[in-house]
């Protein structure tokens, strides 16, 4: 079951911080991490609203997985370069994918979820 | 037929007494792939010469080529494997070497899965070692975690040819400067490092009164030797780039078939760069505007326009962002698959385009995406193996690995013919984390990070192996093997095969999931599998690599000779629906 409330709180807590960060400084990569959380924000939110179309289904985990590889790799660049604390907000998020895995490999099978969830998060969550 | 206005052997050769021989060969040392002979006495390499007949270089060799046969002679060179014991590199056999390797692999393997092993390599092997750590590591150990210094070095370039073409390779190629208008180059200090290629430029400046423009933030020589010099700050390529489109969109210099026949999102871009006016531009680059109107009118209103371009663009803000807008560029204008038209993203090193092409990193071999599932079962097919085996998805940044690695994830991790001790970022974390797995380092000199590594493997060089390479212009050449390697050092073909031996892999019917034994072989079995594919390699052959001087992909039944331009065909089109 997806706690979209949750997972939207976590994406606006995580916005707020590296938008204030932004305020006091030039940081590239404090505004790419914007697009990519927004981005996550609109297919959690497709996701959640029950699609019946099987086809749309897995594009948008598709997207979701890649962006969580995404979200992590930036996450790790930013803690490099100035401190931000977002990192609890995104190792939730990584956990909500870990947990989602097992729907989406119930949903798909185990060949197409190859496909769907990137190899690190099949990692992460000891699929198989 | 357009070319050099002359030929000129330059040569570097010392010895006492006559030369034994020379040998066919390619220069190893930047993405130009100058042709050259070696210079052989006594089983040594004593120099090298350039070859006259070689259509890249008519006999010229850069200063770097001409020295690069000083190494082969270094008495600095790694004699034996070396294996740490009590803190210290002691030296080794071979027998003891290889099997401390398999059995390190094994164990990681059965800790950790082949999640605790990572690989990372070069953009200076040969395509046959590419393509054999491709199969290695993908159909032997099932790996994600690999990749090669060329993500530092031209990835970006690759990707902007897959963001705007759907597939990675140069459209444009040499010939291209001798029939060019206005030259660009883009982040790029040809004259310092491509001296080859720059003389080929001026000398099409002289003939042809060709004008070049350097885009760069440094003022280095190539700069002040342009007839138009833009020196943006840095970090701004992009907003340079939006400005000149911006022009050539508003002067209406654009190619309004070509577009309409041969693009999408034509529309979506003119909206983006509307606001570039060269005001804001200027604002943005320090660029002033009247230089921007004039690289803009001079690009617009050529009718042939190379735009070279390298790391200035690579290795800086939003590259591959960069990168793309100089093949939209082009497009808008119709100006590409055409003598003296197109872009031209220059490689660095000189084996990067091979490692792409192969899949040594990155994708499958011959551009199969990792995440198209057609793709997969045709790589099972023609490795014979189960396509549930292959990995499938995205393989891992360099960046990512050293994270595993220093999260304790990753147990083994394997260096081949690089140096990441020195070229990695951050660089002291770096050491240290490099401490923590068992490391193994494949190179022919105790070099920074060998000197970290548990394990150190050393090797052949150039002239001491066979084997190919594909140059800047996509010219896939061969590099023959002059000399024995001092010290009976393998090279890494022959150690990886080894290595694929030891470790028993098999393919579905029980037999060695790798069954060549020389470098030939395995680019005869690579010729196969490229088949049919952008990067087609089918109708190569060693020997009319050699005849020819290199051929340039796709070369099949269609183009059995090579094929200069990509894109032509969509040209040829544009014409029949009454382009201009």
């Amino acid at each position: 079951m997806i706690n979209i409330d949750e997972i939207l709180k976590a994406c606006q807590l995580m916005l707020s911080t590296v938008r204030e960060k932004s305020e006091i400084e030039l940081n590239p990569l404090l505004i790419r991490i914007q697009y990519v959380i927004n981005e996550m924000e609109s297919h959690f939110l497709v996701i959640a609203s029950n699609i019946e179309d099987i086809k749309t289904e897995k594009y948008h985990w598709s997207i979701l997985y890649r962006e969580g590889d995404i979200l992590d790799e930036m996450a790790t660049l930013i803690h490099n370069t100035t401190p931000v604390s977002i990192r609890t907000e995104v190792d939730y998020i990584k956990q909500q994918l870990i947990t989602f895995t097992s729907m989406v490999v119930q949903t798909f099978g185990k060949r197409e979820s190859l496909y769907i969830i990137t190899p690190k998060f099949q990692e992460l969550a000891g699929l198989w | 037929m357009m070319g050099w206005d002359s030929s000129r052997v330059d040569m570097n050769i010392y010895t006492q007494g006559k030369i034994d021989k020379l040998v066919y060969s390619t220069c190893n040392i930047c993405s130009n792939g100058c042709g050259c002979f070696i210079a052989v006495k006594d089983d040594k390499i004593v120099g090298i010469v350039g070859n006259e007949r070689y259509p890249v270089n008519k006999g010229r060799l850069g200063p770097k080529g001409e020295n690069q046969w000083w190494a082969n002679n270094s008495i600095d060179r790694l004699k034996t494997p070396l294996i740490r014991h009590n803190g210290k590199l002691l030296s080794a056999d071979w027998e003891d070497a290889y099997t401390l390797l398999v059995e390190k692999t094994k164990d990681a393997l059965k800790r950790k899965g082949p999640g605790g092993l990572a690989f990372y390599h070069t953009g200076q092997a040969y395509l046959e070692e590419y393509y054999t750590i491709s199969k290695i590591t993908r159909a032997g150990l099932r790996m994600h975690h690999v990749d090669a210094n060329t993500r530092l070095c031209t990835a970006t370039g690759e990707w902007s040819l897959i963001e705007s073409f759907g597939s990675d390779g140069p459209p444009a190629c040499e010939e291209d400067v001798e029939y060019a208008d206005v030259i660009v180059f883009f982040g790029r200090n040809s004259n310092e490092t491509n001296t080859v290629f720059w003389e080929r430029v001026l000398d099409a400046r002289r003939r042809n009164r060709t004008k070049i423009i350097e885009i760069d933030t440094r003022n280095d020589v190539s700069d002040r030797m342009a007839d138009l010099s833009l020196q943006p700050r840095s970090g701004t390529n992009v907003a340079v780039l939006n400005g000149i489109i911006h022009l050539l969109i508003k002067n209406n210099w654009i190619d309004h078939a070509y577009i309409e026949n041969h693009t999408v999102g034509y529309e979506e871009l003119k909206r983006t760069v509307a606001r570039y006016t060269p005001d804001f531009v200027e604002q943005i680059t320090a660029i002033p505007q009247g230089k921007l109107i004039q690289c803009a009118e001079w690009i617009g209103t050529s009718e042939k326009i190379l735009t070279v371009l390298l790391q200035g663009v690579y290795q800086s803000m939003d590259a591959t962002a960069a990168s793309t807008l100089v093949n939209s560029m082009h497009l808008i204008m119709g100006k590409i698959g055409k003598p003296g038209s197109g872009p031209f993203q220059h490689a660095g090193q000189p084996s990067a385009m091979s490692n792409r092409e192969v899949g040594g990193a990155g994708f499958y071999p011959g551009y199969r995406n990792n995440d198209n599932p057609k793709h997969i079962l045709e790589m099972a097919q023609l490795w014979n193996v189960d396509e549930e085996t292959l990995p499938v998805g995205p393989q891992t940044f360099i960046s990512e690995i050293m994270q595993l690695i220093d999260q304790g994830e990753i147990d083994l991790f394997w260096v081949m013919f690089t140096n990441p001790a020195v070229s990695l970022p951050n660089r002291n974390k770096m050491i240290e984390v490099m401490k923590k797995p068992f490391l193994v380092v494949q190179d022919p000199f105790l070099s920074e990070t060998a000197e970290l590594a548990d394990l150190v493997l050393p090797t052949a060089l150039w002239g001491e192996k066979e084997g190919t390479m594909t140059n800047l212009e996509r010219r896939v050449y061969i590099l023959r093997k002059a000399v024995n390697p001092p010290y009976n050092l393998p090279s890494d073909f022959e150690i990886l095969l080894e290595f694929s031996h030891r470790m028993d892999f098999k393919d579905r019917d029980g037999k060695p999931l790798i069954s060549y034994r020389t470098p030939e072989e395995a680019f005869n079995e690579w010729k196969a599998v490229s088949k049919g594919r952008p990067c087609d390699m089918s109708a190569m052959t060693y020997e009319k690599m050699e005849e020819l001087g290199g051929i340039q992909w796709p070369c099949n039944e269609q183009y059995p000779n090579g094929k200069q331009r990509l894109h032509v065909e969509s040209r040829e089109s544009a014409l029949l629906l009454g382009d201009r």
